[in-house]
């Protein structure tokens, strides 16, 4: 802590020690960036896309459907 | 004590978050009414993690359930597969940003054709502590 100077950014809650000791002994996988703020998941169901898709009808009809 | 999460839950057809910004990207959104087997679909999770839970990992999970509160199983080569969805969201810092304000992330689910027969089913939110649902009918 005796060294740090204006341009060292810390939050206050940080174990500070521990960072600062691990950084200069290398250690890895003390910290980690933060996860994305969005995250995309498309679901995958093995095997099921032609499937439903025979299932579905193939009629027409003049009226908007829902969805 | 932890302030608590918030978070909305919105059905759409499409929807893609974008990583950086935690903002969605919709199409089609706002639907409680379907057809049957469903089309494709996407689960929005919208949330806002308190300043004092940031750099923290918090679990998120969507997961779809029929009209009996029972969650659904789709038969596939592997078996029964429950339609969930689950991930851990942890917001970090931004430079400059006030103390104590809420800060944005996003969950999203996208879900192919579904063979479900006609009733009603809900989608479940599981955030932190949090659980919140969005119904919507298959006809």
């Amino acid at each position: 802590m005796a060294d740090m100077d204006v341009d060292d950014f810390f939050e206050e809650d940080e174990p500070i020690e521990k960072i600062r000791h691990a950084f200069d002994h290398g250690e890895r996988g003390v910290t980690a960036p933060p996860t994305p703020r969005g995250q995309t998941q498309y679901l995958r169901l093995p095997g099921y896309a032609l499937r439903v898709a025979e299932n579905l009808s193939e009629s027409t009809a003049n009226k908007l459907l829902p969805h | 004590m932890a302030s608590p999460v918030e978070a909305h839950l919105v059905l759409c057809d499409a929807a893609v978050s974008d990583p950086s910004s935690g903002k969605v990207h919709m199409l089609g959104a706002g639907w409680s009414l379907t057809s049957s087997p469903t089309p494709p679909q996407a689960v929005v999770v919208l949330m806002k993690i308190p300043w004092d839970r940031s750099n923290t990992p918090l679990p998120v999970q969507v997961q779809l359930y029929d009209g009996d509160g029972k969650p659904v199983e789709i038969s596939t080569q592997d078996g029964l597969v429950a339609i969930t969805g689950q991930g851990t969201v942890e917001a970090g810092r931004p430079a400059g940003v006030p103390a104590g304000v809420m800060l944005d992330a996003s969950f999203v689910l996208n879900v192919g054709p579904l063979p479900l027969p006609p009733g009603r089913y809900e989608w479940r939110l599981t955030f932190a502590e949090l659980e919140q649902c969005a119904p919507f009918t298959a006809r």
